[in-house]
């Protein structure tokens, strides 16, 4: 178990990102943190969704783009890094002091309603990462 | 110990900073169009290219997506996505751009999505200290000189 100073988490507003190949609509919206370094950062967000109750890890939360996703109706969320910022550096230490990374959070589901839903509590769980330690 | 400043013509030091300041941001704005040209090319480098006119459908503008500018504000946009139709579907490229920028779950044989996106956060953070070495700090001094005689 592993912890991580997060500075904060920039969501920006979830918007209709079309079908997937089972016919899903799709809502997307991207993140940008400013954190400690570590190399968790999307199960990191995974986990601060558990956190909030916004799904359950393997069920209907997911990380990467690799991973196979149910057929179903869905709903269902994936987290994808993107590509981040710089690092920034401190005087003296040899390693990043801290990193912004960025992710991609999409929802999926049959019917508009429920991506819609659960993108939104998405966004809302992540808003408020101000100045937190999250655990993974 | 004691450290004592004095400006002389107080009226001349604040006439020379207002040109300073008055010709500093068309240098800047200069500058900025310049790096911005440079990135532009990376950019297009990354668009994915099922047709290429996705690229050609890209420009670089002074000011913000509208075209506007603020006075004293330097302010450069990439913009991808116009009236360029797409040979294979006849979409205009303004109504997909932002749909392949996004989408990654995409594939694209070359190119990839995020193409914006990730050229500006990468140059992010050099982007001050590139304008700075173009800016002829000689010539805005010369200005300023010029102005002062005027």
């Amino acid at each position: 178990m592993a912890n991580t100073f997060y500075c904060h988490i920039r969501p920006r507003r979830p918007f209709d990102l079309g079908l997937d190949d089972n016919h899903r609509l799709r809502v997307a919206f991207n993140i940008d943190a400013c954190k400690r370094p570590s190399d968790t950062f999307a199960e990191e967000i995974l986990s601060l969704l558990v956190a909030a109750g916004v799904g359950i890890l393997g069920t209907n939360l997911f990380v990467s783009s690799a991973v196979t996703l149910p057929t179903g109706d869905g709903p269902y969320l994936s987290v994808i890094e993107t590509p981040g910022r710089e690092a920034d550096y401190i005087h003296n230490v040899k390693h990043p002091a801290y990193d912004y990374p960025s992710a991609q959070i999409v929802t999926r589901a049959k019917t508009r309603g429920p991506a819609f839903v659960m993108a939104t509590a998405a966004y809302n769980a992540l808003k408020g990462v101000v100045n937190q330690t999250v655990t993974f | 110990m004691a450290f004592k400043v004095s400006i002389r013509n107080k009226k001349a030091v604040q006439g020379q900073l207002t040109t300073l300041v008055k010709n500093m941001t068309p240098a800047v704005q200069a500058a900025l169009m310049e790096e911005m040209k440079i990135e532009r090319e990376e950019v297009i480098r990354r668009v994915p290219k099922d047709t290429t006119a996705l690229s050609a459908s890209s420009h670089l503008i002074e000011g913000d997506a509208k075209g506007r500018t603020r006075k004293n504000v330097a302010a450069a946009t990439i913009i991808v996505g116009d009236d360029t139709i797409n040979p294979k579907t006849q979409q205009p490229t303004k109504e997909y751009a932002a749909k392949v920028h996004e989408d990654l779950e995409a594939h694209h044989d070359e190119g990839q999505a995020k193409y914006l996106e990730s050229v500006l956060k990468e140059v992010a953070p050099y982007m001050s200290k590139r304008i700075a070495r173009r800016l002829d700090l000689k010539k805005i001094a010369g200005s300023v000189s010029k102005s002062d005689e005027e």
